[in-house]
Formats: C-alpha cells, sequence, structure tokens
C-alpha cells in the first residue's frame, strides 16, 4: 500500500516534469496553427490503482491538470480536461472489464491485462481527454474543424508515445 | 461518522466532479484571454437576446394599449381635417376672411360584438353616454378607405349599439361622387357585401365604378367619405327612379375599430327644421 503511494508520487513528478521540460517544446506550427501537442502526464491517471475511490481520482486529476496548467499559462485548461477524463475512467474500466474482473490492487497496466486491454482502455481515455482539452482551448464550436483536426493529430502522437512508455517501463503498479 | 466518510468516497465522486470542473470553467473564463473574450462575447449574444425576446413578448402584451391610444390619435387628427370643420367664410366685397369652426368630432371606439348574417344587424361598442356618445351619432369605420359602419341606436354608460348598416330600418343620404346626384343606401338582407343605394333619378348618368360618398344631407356623416363601388343598375318598371347595387367598401364583417361621428351642430340645424316645417 505505501509502495503504491510512493511509486505513484514518483510518478506524478517524473511525469509533471517530462510535460513541461520535453514535450511542451515538441509542437508543429505552421503560420500560428498549431497542429498537435503531445500529452504525457494523463498516464499518471490512467495508471492509479482501478480500486482507488472516484472522488480521489478526480481530486488527483485536478491536482496534476493544474499543476501542468501553470507553466502552459492556460489555467484551468488542463485542469478541466484532466477532472474530465478522471471522472470518466471508471467507465471506462466497467466497460472493459475482463471476465474474471479486477485483481485487488492492480493498475491498469500493459504488464498485468496485456497490450490489447491497454491499448482500448488508453486510446478511449486519452481520446475524451485531448477533445476536452482542445474544446476547452479553443472555446467555442464555430472552430470546429479546428478542434477535429488538432485532437486526431494529438491523440495519434500521445497514444504513440503512451505506449512506448509501457514498453519502456513495463510498471507493474 | 464512518458511514459519512464511506458514502462520500462511494458518491462524492459526481459531486466532486462538478464542484472541479466548475472551479475549471471558471478559472478558464477568468484567466485566459481568449476564452475571457468568446465568454464575454457569447454571453452578451445570449442575454441580448433573451431581453429582445422579454420587450417581444411585454410589446405584444401591450398591443391593444398602443392600438387604442393609436385610434384616440386618429380621432383627434380627423376631427382637425377639412371635412369636419365648418366653413364661416364672408364674402363680402374685398374682405375675403377665410375661418373655419369645428364641426366634427370624432370618438375612437371598439367593436366588442357585431351580428352579420342576421336581417338587422347591429354592432355594439365599448363607449358609451359616460364618453359623450348619444344615439343618432353615425359611427364610421378606422379603414383608411373610408367606409362607414352605421348610426348609433342605444347608448348605456359604457357600452352603445350600433344599427349597422346592414340593417333594413337603415336609410342614409349619400351621393355619386361624380355628379352629387343623390340618392339613399339601404340594405336588403341578402349579401352582406353589397348595399342599395335607392332614389336616384331617372335622368341621372350612373356609369360602373362610380364611388358613391356620405353626402352634405346628413347630419350624421361627414361629407365624402367613400361608401361603396356601383357594381350594377337598373330601374323598376314604372319606376321613376334607379335602383343600384354597389359594393361596400369596407368589409364589415371585420371591423375592430370604429370612430363615432359626433356633430356638433346638429342640434342646430334639428332645431331650424322643425321650426321651418312646424311653421
Amino acid at each position: 500500500m505505501n509502495s503504491t503511494i510512493i511509486k505513484n508520487s514518483f510518478r506524478f513528478i517524473a511525469l509533471v516534469l517530462a510535460q513541461i521540460l520535453i514535450f511542451k517544446g515538441i509542437d508543429l506550427d505552421t503560420n500560428g496553427f498549431t497542429y498537435f501537442n503531445i500529452f504525457i502526464y494523463p498516464v499518471f491517471i490512467l495508471l492509479l490503482p482501478i480500486r482507488t475511490p472516484t472522488v480521489l481520482v478526480v481530486l488527483l486529476g485536478f491536482l496534476i491538470g493544474i499543476t501542468i496548467d501553470m507553466p502552459y499559462n492556460s489555467p484551468g485548461v488542463h485542469a478541466g480536461a484532466s477532472v474530465f477524463s478522471a471522472f470518466i475512467r471508471s467507465a471506462i474500466l466497467n466497460i472493459l472489464e475482463p471476465r474474471g474482473g479486477y485483481e485487488v490492487n492492480a493498475s491498469p497496466t500493459k504488464s498485468n491485462y496485456g497490450i490489447n486491454f491497454f491499448f482500448k482502455y488508453a486510446a478511449s481515455f486519452m481520446f475524451f481527454h485531448i477533445l476536452v482539452y482542445f474544446s476547452l482551448e479553443i472555446f467555442t464550436p464555430v472552430y470546429f474543424n479546428e478542434i477535429f483536426i488538432r485532437t486526431v493529430f494529438s491523440f495519434i502522437l500521445s497514444m504513440l508515445f503512451i505506449i512506448v512508455y509501457q514498453y519502456l517501463f513495463n510498471p507493474k503498479e | 461518522m464512518r458511514s459519512l466518510v464511506l458514502f462520500l468516497i462511494q458518491y462524492g465522486g459526481v459531486g466532486l466532479f462538478f464542484l472541479l470542473e466548475a472551479i475549471c470553467l471558471y478559472l478558464v473564463v477568468n484567466y485566459n484571454q481568449q476564452q475571457k473574450e468568446i465568454w464575454l462575447n457569447s454571453s452578451n449574444i445570449i442575454s441580448g437576446s433573451l431581453l429582445n425576446f422579454r420587450s417581444d413578448i411585454s410589446q405584444y402584451y401591450n398591443l391593444s394599449e398602443s392600438a387604442d391610444s393609436l385610434a384616440a390619435d386618429n380621432a383627434r387628427l380627423k376631427a382637425r381635417l377639412n371635412n369636419a370643420q365648418f366653413v364661416q367664410t364672408i364674402l363680402l366685397d374685398s374682405v375675403k376672411d377665410v375661418e373655419k369652426q369645428q364641426q366634427y368630432t370624432y370618438i375612437a371606439a371598439r367593436v366588442v360584438n357585431s351580428t352579420i348574417h342576421l336581417h338587422n344587424n347591429t354592432f355594439t361598442i365599448d363607449r358609451g353616454s359616460k364618453h359623450g356618445i348619444r344615439p343618432h351619432m353615425g359611427v364610421i369605420d378606422s379603414n383608411p378607405g373610408g367606409g362607414i359602419v352605421g348610426i348609433v341606436t342605444n347608448v348605456s354608460e359604457n357600452y352603445s349599439v350600433v344599427m349597422a348598416l346592414l340593417h333594413q330600418g337603415i336609410r342614409v343620404p349619400a351621393a355619386i361622387r361624380r355628379n352629387h346626384y343623390h340618392g339613399f343606401l339601404s340594405w336588403q338582407p341578402s349579401n352582406p357585401k353589397v348595399i342599395n343605394f335607392i332614389d336616384v333619378p331617372k335622368h341621372a348618368e350612373i356609369r360602373t365604378r362610380d364611388t358613391i360618398e356620405t353626402s352634405t344631407y346628413s347630419a350624421l356623416f361627414p361629407a365624402g367619405i367613400p361608401v361603396g363601388i356601383v357594381d350594377t343598375f337598373w330601374q323598376d318598371p314604372g319606376s321613376n327612379f334607379h335602383t343600384i347595387a354597389a359594393n361596400l367598401i369596407n368589409d364589415l364583417s371585420n371591423v375592430q375599430y370604429v370612430y363615432v361621428v359626433n356633430n356638433l351642430m346638429k342640434g342646430e340645424i334639428e332645431k331650424l327644421e322643425e321650426e321651418a316645417s312646424s311653421e
């Protein structure tokens, strides 16, 4: 139990640093139109233990979102997206629940439930996260095309890095 | 206490989710320039259209009030027209002094009840003795094209009954506008859009589409109000007069506002004529 908290705290710090120091600088900007942003920090919410109460997940989502918002200078945008995806996390997990159910204290990782499960789980989670993020950033349905294009590009690239992360560290919890 | 904590852990997620999303939205709108502008603009548009909607509704409910005040205004303006004045022109050698005196005033009224398909049709209007209406006053239509409605017969404090033009007892002096031949308007119960114009001398030349208007012989109506358009005319065998069927200018089945005509000199005329006939 204690090791879970320590590991997640460590992951929190590492992902925030990676997001700010590395991925914040990577974007394709032509003529003032940003095609994508890469999101790696939602992996923290993604990998929280499955039995974590929704209250705690939502709270931690808000925490990491607002932490990312400070250097991005966009108060509330990342936080709003994180709170949303944290809230729907349990619904996604319920839908994808394997026949035997989840093990107590397990985390939804590749090593525990296989790449097939993890990909579906991460993809649904990230899609909503990114969609809400760009909806909040662009903030008007007038530019729906822009929201959609940027969601798709960012989704593909973020998923790439998240899968690479799983293969690189192969976390158990 | 313990169960409360458990309850919150179990079901607090939804509440916390909405609370935190509200906080995020507040932050987004207040601390991001672009989102702030979009938010302010959109809320202006929304509140603006709401206010418009509200004023549209209140205007709709005030319609009858404004229609009433417009009708009263019209009555005042009508009283200033030339045909409501008695011209006191004195022609004396080289002195030409044009003087006018008010002859007609108008009282605006709204029709509250009417019949159209009976043999003797009437209107009820919402003005009565309190507003200066007396029996035997003429009633004209608010229709800008002209048209008369009838003659007041009964008056109560707030309401009056008008004998409609479509009443077998009606007999209103009128004339053909083109050549001023006089006759009387009367009505046979048949068609509420057609009125008869009778007692026009046989030698009068009449054409279809001649306009029939109120004549100066009538003490009830100002002269020159168009009443009908000649449709057909014929002579009954052995009669010395034309009978004319004319289409009414106004449609008496949808009259809403009328003006009651008050002839300020009617008493004088009647008194004089009475004196003359009793001599």
